[in-house]
């Protein structure tokens, strides 16, 4: 128990004395899943409108495939993507093997299905007399998109905060495509797990600490955004 | 540009829409003039939402057109910019009443005077701008909110204005109040109205005419007879109306002196020749004005002048045949007080 205890107390004093190593994967970690997110709100939020607002044939087809794809397993979406950015795959030429660029596609392509899904989710449950109103008030389609989001946006907020969640904590994609390189590709959790590994136990857990605390503030923002909109 | 009679604002042809199987609304011909307010009026499920929902471009015709005809020297804005609807199940976003109100002008990038804007569109739909722009969507009450949309819509200052049931499911101070707020703008802005309601009594008081539907179709164009009062006690208990340069009209006592009188144009007689001992308290000379085939029915609607008055009176083709009526006919209308009834 005291060794736990003791692990705690270091990885404080790490974070507070500014340890350059710690606070590089922390900064790495915010790059790469903020990129990702921002990404997967772009593509995912309108095509989750489209799947949720417009009956067209094979909707439900697709939106079943996307359900299914919220549980894709992050060493699936490595594998792929290391299959298409490795040297001899297609978008080899790209150079994104061990980039922060090439986790930010993998992330993105991990977390579209939960920004899709939820979306679409969002917009069906929105009242069905909205479409018509806005169209009737001279609303053009690009705005029938963005108020519609709007409408929804404490459950299209949810489905990015739920994104962002497992953007931020995923390790599968962090270390087949980053590859955990020191002061470059190395994450909070490719990090976690090579210093534990290691017996460092002091940043792995100040690592740790600071992941718990990003998804705490993410969340706690969402609530307080709750309460506002009322 | 296309520019057919100007005076015609909607044109209907061979209109046909089903749905949901065995509900199909047929509408072979409408027209409705500009500044024209038309009623639609008929029972739950007879087609009259669907047909709002046709003439305001929300559904498309399966078969036949429905033309919005351009004024002389219109410009052409998306026909969604020029008519607007205020759906039966009136909705609000989920943002302040200011915000409601503001919105059609926001999509439109209209952003000049806005504040001044809604807050005219607030008073005009009868609700305190200082008290209501501030307060949130649901901090209303189920007549608030629907002013509120109201208020969304006059702001737009349309070509047509379409309202659905606009007086379902609210209270009374609200539907007085949306009446007014209608002839007003009848009035004020020569807008088109097209209202349907399941209270023909309240519809009359806000159309010039009504079109009724049943199943789908429209089974005929009902003309009726508003009389204003004010009333006063009058011989053998019943009260009386002046009419100018035209004597009296006589009624059975009315809830209050300013109450308004509803006379259906089919209690009216026409009679080419003065009667005499009547048990009908009402008899009025009087001149054909107009004449008009009601569509669908073997039905005509003559317009009667009598002094400063209008009358409208339904009579069957035969019987106009046999009364050899024509504009320009002096003619007495003959009905009873009793037919007279209370809005």
């Amino acid at each position: 128990m005291g060794y736990l205890l003791e692990g705690v107390q270091q990885g404080i004093g790490l974070l507070f004395s500014g340890n350059i190593e710690t606070w590089s994967a922390i900064a790495v970690s915010l790059q790469a899943s903020l990129l990702s997110i921002t990404a997967a709100l772009i593509i995912g939020a309108p095509a989750g409108f489209v799947l949720g607002y417009y009956e067209f044939p094979g909707r439900r087809q697709i939106r079943a495939v996307f359900d299914t794809l919220l549980a894709l397993p992050t060493v699936v979406v490595g594998l792929v993507v290391y299959g298409f950015v490795s040297s001899r795959g297609p978008l080899g030429h790209m150079e994104l093997l061990f980039t922060v660029s090439g986790i930010v596609v993998a992330q993105t392509i991990l977390i579209l299905p939960i920004v899709i899904s939820l979306t679409a989710s969002a917009i069906e449950s929105l009242d069905m007399r909205l479409g018509n109103t806005l169209i009737t008030l001279g609303a053009s389609r690009r705005q029938i998109v963005l108020t519609s989001l709007y409408e929804a946006k404490i459950a299209v907020l949810t489905a990015a905060v739920t994104a962002y969640g497992r953007a931020i904590s995923e390790v599968g994609v962090s270390m087949m495509i980053g590859g955990n390189i020191k002061w470059h590709t190395r994450t909070i959790t490719t990090a976690i797990a090579l210093e534990s590994g290691k017996g460092n136990f002091a940043m792995g857990i100040a690592l740790g600490l600071v992941l718990l605390t990003i998804a705490f503030t993410v969340n706690a923002s969402l609530i307080i955004l709750k309460k506002m909109s009322k | 540009m296309k520019v057919e009679n100007t005076s015609h604002h909607f044109l209907v042809r061979d209109l046909e829409y089903a749905y949901s199987g065995n509900f199909r609304l047929q509408v072979p011909h409408l027209v409705i003039d500009r500044g024209q307010s038309l009623g639609i009026s008929g029972p739950n499920g007879c087609g009259k939402s669907t047909l709002l929902r046709l003439l305001a471009f929300l559904e498309t015709p399966q078969a036949g057109s429905i033309e919005l005809v351009q004024a002389a020297g219109g410009d052409t804005k998306r026909l969604h910019h020029r008519i607007t609807l205020l759906l039966q199940d009136h909705y609000l976003l989920k943002r302040s009443v200011f915000e409601n109100v503001a919105y059609g002008l926001r999509v439109r990038g209209d952003r000049e005077n806005l504040r001044d804007r809604v807050f005219r569109a607030l008073q005009d739909s009868g609700l305190d701008p200082e008290r209501f722009a501030g307060r949130k969507w649901h901090e209303l009450s189920g007549g608030e909110a629907r002013r509120v949309s109201l208020a969304a819509r006059l702001i737009l200052k349309p070509e047509a204005l379409l309202l659905d049931e606009p007086v379902a499911n609210i209270d009374r101070e609200s539907a007085l109040l949306i009446k007014d707020v209608i002839n007003t703008l009848k009035e004020r802005d020569n807008m088109t109205m097209i209202i349907s309601s399941h209270d023909q009594t309240w519809l009359a008081g806000v159309t010039d005419s009504i079109i009724q539907m049943r199943d789908g179709k429209i089974t005929g164009l009902l003309y009726e007879n508003s009389l204003q009062g004010p009333w006063h006690p009058d011989i053998d208990g019943l009260w009386a109306m002046d009419i100018q340069d035209a004597g009296k009209i006589y009624a059975s006592k009315p809830p209050a002196p300013y109450s308004r009188g509803i006379l259906d144009p089919a209690n009216i007689i026409i009679a080419t020749r003065e009667q005499a001992d009547l048990s009908a308290q009402n008899l009025l000379r009087g001149t054909v004005e107009s004449m008009e085939q009601i569509h669908y029915t073997d039905s005509i609607s003559v317009k009667v002048k009598t002094g400063t008055t209008h009358f409208a009176c339904t009579v069957t083709h035969h019987a106009a045949e046999n009364l050899h009526i024509f504009p320009g006919k002096t003619v007495w209308l003959i009905f009873k007080a009793s037919s007279i009834i209370w809005e």
